[in-house]
């Protein structure tokens, strides 16, 4: 178990004499036993993090801790990790039993009977000690899945890293993983570091999730800090499914703590800090699907496009106007909403987001005060 | 008549496609089968030459005395009788054979007694102080065994035959060794007026000249292996060093496989390493070492034979093994590894390397059992190609014979064989040499006709 | 430079160094070293001294190496075409599908791996003036009645059988393979049932050509060259049928199916699908096959007095000969300067292939 700190990590390739950054200065501090996932579309630099805490990537600049103590230099197997891959990379032509062993086979300090019971161990905790004598190739994706993880814990890792682990699985198989993975967290209580590009595999999972994008963290916080209140708005589009609805919203005027706006022609009053804000300037509105609701009359007019039904909901994707983006309602199931009904949507003021022309949400007085955080967020 | 039939049968024929696929099969066969004809055909006959005495008489004759049961019965007794060795012969002391032969002729006034000798000639080429045969081994009287008074037989003079009818009489004679050396050899004359010719004998002789009065035996006690192979066992027995006395073919074999073993050993060696280094590491100058390396394949080794050549005779390893098996540039190999160690996915090293393993554990525990195909086709390729190498070994092998490998050994037959038209023995020592690659071709096939081109091409 | 990656190239460098120190050894100091001895008068045993390019003006006079140069030129031009259109035609035949095409291509492959100093010998054999070849023609041209009588009664077969087609107005094709095999089984009868009469007297003849022993020339090349030739081709030819034949195996069968439903024929599906596909792996054959062909020498070396020098002598053979001449003196210089002279002339017929390949590629 230990701590992880990122202190202004910084990595850079340079080719043909073109130097590019990948990570830029990143400040991250990762606590003892938490289970951290990376997450954040393809090329925001998820899996360098991963790896250079891993070791398989050189540090450009800034120091890399564990435990207050300083990494950079060290190679992999001295930085005490355990690590799966998303191929697995299990050796194609040793047995399980080998597979798991490699580890121990290789830091040569147990003697065989020792190494057999550690194996012995893991497989049966991960359930595989049937599977021991097979090679590789004979095992399904959810069983190879299983083996990656006991060569990654037999070595008990201070910190243990998974890289995308589940997405060569099925959806079925994916979800049974997904539960398992938390259970072993729960068992082992070791540090976790998980890279996605999945954002419900990270909303599920982590204890705190880290959103990464382009080089830099967007956001660090709780799942439901994530949901709840977004530091950008690239956090709210990539956070939640369906996405957010974002709309463009004309300052009218302003008071103190609430700002007049008009979305879509419709005018909506919003309580908010208005520090810094003008009258005429153009924001964006934020809106969950499903803090959305269909109302009698007022608010947005819209006319049903497409309707998805789910069974327990039915997502709406409305026309509001004809240069703009479908707005997407979610509601119950049961719904009795045609295609091409018309229909209204109530926006409810307090549900919904603020972010300036740079996409930095606009801090709402209301919003945290009203949804209690279970907050040990973390705290620079 | 005749045409409404074949017409008839036409008409079936062209009905059906199916006809025409058998057809098109039929040619596709015929077709094949000339050209395994051609390719293998080529090697039975030069084969079948290389059995005969005289590789150079009736070349398409493809019927010969070594391949005829009744000779090998002689050769078989004969061997039997002189030194109680079947398949080598040889004739001991105190030992003696029985000989027979048959002369015909036109009349019975015609056909004298042959005379039987034993030549003053050395029973090796190579051991000049070996006693004579003919001092030690005496041929008994002739005895007539037999008469016929009608035969036909054939009168062969140049390429001309003459079918004739006349006598034949058997006489019968031994050959006694008197001395104390045993021998491996005894060759035998018969000498006879014109006209009269051999028909039969316990062991066909191995060449009828003067017209058909001299017929010679080179060897009258040779055991069936000895007879049927006699150019073979006369390639490896013959042809000694002039220093030890051994038999060079064998140190030329010996010198091949050594020279091949180590040349493989130390090709695998480089090529592990080395494709394994440029396959996954950046190292200052790695870019420069790949093209370098793709460069000297395109350049002609003449270019290069002399530079090399003075490296060894500074350090004083010409005509040394060691000399043929060092100068080794392994750049093809080196590719293929490369090429090979670039399919192994990433993330396994990577995992290796997370697990605590350095490189030199990952290439041996990770990446060599995973190249199994490529090592092999190294190997086997290798191996082939070290054995059949000859430009290198022929500049740094030059004397004594005894260093050189097969294929320069060769050409030294060749040049001190070829002169006499022995090439009986020439091509004898071919097939010999072949042998060794043939088999490992026999086992390995799939590395030469799979793995060799599918790597190839995709590079 | 963090620790990891100035570890790897530690290591990269260690474990490249053996085949660095070969690739430098013998490979660049070599190539430098020949540069070097291509302008001096280095005999092997005395100090060279700078002759400028009195070694390549030299050469150039000199007859044996014109005889060389152009000996090495046409055999690589003759041996790559004949080599690649045989490998090539070979691979579409054997390429299909049929009973016992394992055996085939094993029996095909043995030349291939056999020693050149043992084919050599034993083509050497071949081509005496009393060996097999000669004695086979000999054999031909003895029964040179009967095969008269084979080759006429097929034509007179053939042209009945398609008479008989035409005449009962049936649509014939010349080349119908059925048609072809029943006119060759016929005549083969007609043969046989002549056999024993004076139609098919075998008499005697004696064909006795010099092959190898010779100065005449056939065409542009000595008669020598052409039975190296002869030979080369014979154990080339397996090995890029092989290469051919990967190919062929990888060439999508869905393009013949598409192309047998347009109605092309056989012969336009080789032309239009099987040789443009199969571009990338011609581009290999030639280059293997020119690089291997401009660097002749095992079997030249191994000719021997078998054959003038004049009539056998390729570039690599020159050099040889210059820097190892029998009971002569090494010309170290000389032997550099067309060693030089034959690197350049591979470099540049590899280069221009190249420019040609990507012509072809950008073209595709």
């Amino acid at each position: 178990m230990s701590s992880i700190t990122f202190q202004k990590v910084t990595k850079q390739y340079s080719k043909a004499g073109e130097s590019k950054t990948v990570i830029d200065a990143v400040d991250l501090l990762i606590d003892d036993g938490e289970f951290t996932v990376f997450v954040g579309p393809s090329g925001c630099g998820k899996s360098t993090m991963l790896r250079m805490v891993a070791g398989l990537e050189s540090i450009t600049d800034g120091e890399l801790l564990f435990d207050g103590e300083r990494v950079n230099m060290l190679s992999p197997s001295e930085r005490g990790i355990g690590m799966v891959f998303q191929s697995y990379a299990l050796y194609p032509h040793m047995s399980v039993r080998d597979n798991i062993g490699f580890p121990l086979r290789m830091a040569g300090k147990l003697s065989k009977a020792e190494m057999k019971n550690a194996i012995d161990d893991v497989a049966d905790m991960l359930e595989i000690e049937h599977l021991l004598e097979h090679k590789p190739g004979q095992l399904s994706g959810g069983q190879r899945q299983r083996v990656a993880i006991g060569r990654a814990l037999v070595r008990k890792p201070r910190v243990f890293l998974l890289d995308e682990p589940l997405s060569n699985l099925d959806t079925a198989l994916r979800v049974r993983m997904r539960l398992q993975l938390a259970e072993y967290h729960k068992k082992l209580g070791c540090t976790i570091i998980y890279v996605t590009h999945d954002q419900t595999e990270a909303m599920t999972l982590a204890d705190k999730v880290v959103v990464l994008n382009g080089g830099h963290i967007e956001q660090v916080g709780s799942p439901r800090e994530l949901y709840e209140s977004p530091a950008t708005r690239f956090v709210a589009e990539f956070i939640g499914s369906p996405k957010m609805n974002l709309l463009n919203a004309k300052v009218m005027s302003l008071s103190p703590s609430v700002a007049m706006l008009s979305v879509l022609g419709v005018p909506l009053s919003i309580e908010t800090d208005t520090r810094g804000l003008v009258p005429g300037q153009t924001l964006s509105l934020g809106l969950r699907p499903e803090d959305l609701a269909l109302g009698p009359a007022g608010g947005i007019a819209g006319q049903v496009m497409e309707r998805e039904y789910m069974g327990p909901e039915s997502l709406l994707y409305l026309s509001v106007r004809e240069d703009s983006e479908p707005l997407l309602v979610r509601c119950p199931g049961s719904t009795e909403v045609g295609k091409d009904e018309r229909v209204h949507v109530q926006i409810n003021p307090e549900r919904c987001y603020l972010f300036d022309d740079q996409g930095r949400a606009i801090p709402r007085s209301v919003m945290p005060s009203k949804r209690a955080v279970n907050s040990q967020a973390f705290a620079e | 008549m005749v045409n409404e039939k074949v017409a008839g049968a036409l008409n079936a024929l062209g009905q059906a496609d199916t006809r025409r696929f058998l057809a098109r099969m039929a040619w596709l066969y015929l077709f094949l089968l000339v050209l395994a004809t051609v390719t293998l055909g080529v090697f039975c006959v030069a084969f079948v030459a290389s059995l005969k005495e005289d590789a150079l008489t009736n070349p398409t004759e493809l019927s010969i005395n070594q391949l005829q049961p009744s000779s090998w019965k002689g050769a078989w007794s004969l061997g039997n009788a002189g030194a109680d060795d079947a398949w080598f012969g040889g004739l001991a002391p105190g030992r003696e054979v029985v000989f027979e032969v048959t002369y015909a002729n036109q009349s019975l006034e015609q056909l004298v007694e042959p005379v039987v000798k034993i030549p003053k000639r050395r029973s090796s080429i190579a051991q000049p102080s070996a006693p004579e045969v003919s001092a030690q081994v005496a041929v008994g009287s002739l005895q007539l065994l037999r008469e016929n008074a009608q035969v036909l037989y054939d009168e062969v003079s140049g390429t001309k035959v003459t079918p004739r009818q006349g006598v034949s009489r058997t006489w019968r004679f031994t050959l006694h060794h008197r001395g104390a050396t045993p021998f491996d050899q005894v060759p035998m004359v018969i000498e006879v007026p014109k006209g009269q010719v051999l028909i039969e004998s316990t062991l066909p002789a191995s060449r009828i000249e003067r017209r058909g009065r001299v017929a010679s035996w080179r060897n009258v006690v040779p055991g069936l292996l000895t007879y049927v192979f006699g150019n073979y066992v006369r390639v490896i027995d013959d042809a000694r060093s002039l220093t030890t006395g051994d038999s060079l073919f064998m140190s030329w074999t010996f010198n091949s496989f050594f020279i091949a073993v180590f040349k493989v050993v130390l090709t695998l060696i480089i090529a592990c390493l080395g494709g394994y280094a440029l396959a996954r590491f950046q190292f200052p100058g790695s870019r420069l070492i790949f093209y370098t390396m793709l460069f000297s394949m395109m350049v002609p080794g003449q270019v290069l034979f002399i530079s090399n050549y003075l490296v060894f005779r500074d350090i004083g390893l010409l005509n040394t093994p060691w000399a043929v098996i060092t100068a080794v540039v392994a750049s093809a190999q080196v590719l293929i590894m490369k090429q090979f160690f670039e399919g192994i996915p990433r993330e396994i090293e990577e995992a290796a390397i997370v697990d605590g393993a350095n490189p030199f554990t990952i290439l041996t525990t990770i990446f060599l059992p995973l190249s199994r195909p490529a090592l092999a086709s190294v190997t086997i390729l290798g191996f082939q190609g070290a054995w059949n190498d000859f430009f290198w070994p022929l500049v740094v092998l030059t004397s004594p014979a005894e260093s050189y490998t097969l294929p320069v050994g060769l050409l030294s037959l060749r040049n001190v064989y070829g002169i006499a038209g022995d090439w009986g023995m020439i091509l004898a020592g071919s097939f010999l040499s072949t042998i060794p690659v043939l088999l490992i071709f026999i086992f390995f096939q799939r590395y030469f006709v799979e793995n060799d081109t599918s790597s190839a091409v995709k590079g | 430079m963090s620790a990891t990656s100035s570890h790897r190239s530690f290591y990269g460098l260690i474990l490249v160094a053996p085949f660095l120190v070969t690739l430098l050894v013998f490979f660049v100091y070599a190539l430098i070293r020949a540069l070097v001895y291509s302008f001096t008068d280095y005999n092997l045993f005395n100090e060279p001294e700078f002759v400028g390019l009195e070694n390549f003006l030299g050469i150039l006079k000199d007859k044996l190496f014109v005889t060389a140069f152009f000996n090495t030129v046409l055999f690589a031009v003759i041996v790559t075409s004949l080599q690649t259109l045989l490998a090539l035609g070979l691979a579409v035949v054997i390429g299909g599908n049929f009973f016992g095409k394992q055996f085939f291509r094993v029996a095909f492959y043995v030349p291939s791996i056999l020693s050149s100093a043992a084919v050599t010998l034993v083509f050497i054999w071949f081509y005496q003036n009393n060996g097999f070849l000669n004695g086979f023609l000999s054999d031909l041209v003895s029964h040179r009645r009967s095969l008269w009588i084979l080759i006429a009664g097929f034509i007179f077969w053939w042209i009945a059988l398609v008479a008989i087609y035409a005449l009962r107005g049936r649509a014939v094709n010349w080349f119908d393979p059925a048609l072809l095999l029943l006119s060759g089984f016929l005549s083969l009868l007609l043969c046989w049932g002549l056999s024993g009469s004076e139609f098919t007297t075998a008499e005697e003849a004696v064909v006795s050509v010099n092959w190898l022993g010779t100065q005449e020339y056939f065409g542009p090349l000595p008669r020598t060259m052409w039975a190296i030739v002869l030979q080369n081709i014979f154990t080339t030819v397996p090995t890029f049928m092989l290469l051919f034949l990967a190919g062929v195996q990888g060439i999508p069968k869905d393009l013949y199916e598409a192309a047998t439903i347009d109605g092309a024929s056989r012969w336009r599906q080789f032309l239009h699908i099987t040789v443009p596909q199969l571009a990338p792996v011609t581009y290999v054959v030639v280059t293997f096959g020119v690089i291997g062909t401009l660097q002749m020498f095992d079997q030249v070396a191994l000719m021997g007095e078998a054959a003038p020098l004049e009539s056998r002598v390729t570039l690599a053979y020159y050099v040889y000969h210059s820097a190892f001449p029998p009971g002569g003196q090494p010309h170290v210089g000389i032997a550099s300067a067309s060693a030089l002279i034959l690197a350049a002339i591979t470099l540049a017929v590899v280069y221009l292939q190249k420019l040609m390949g990507v012509r072809e590629k950008a073209n595709g």
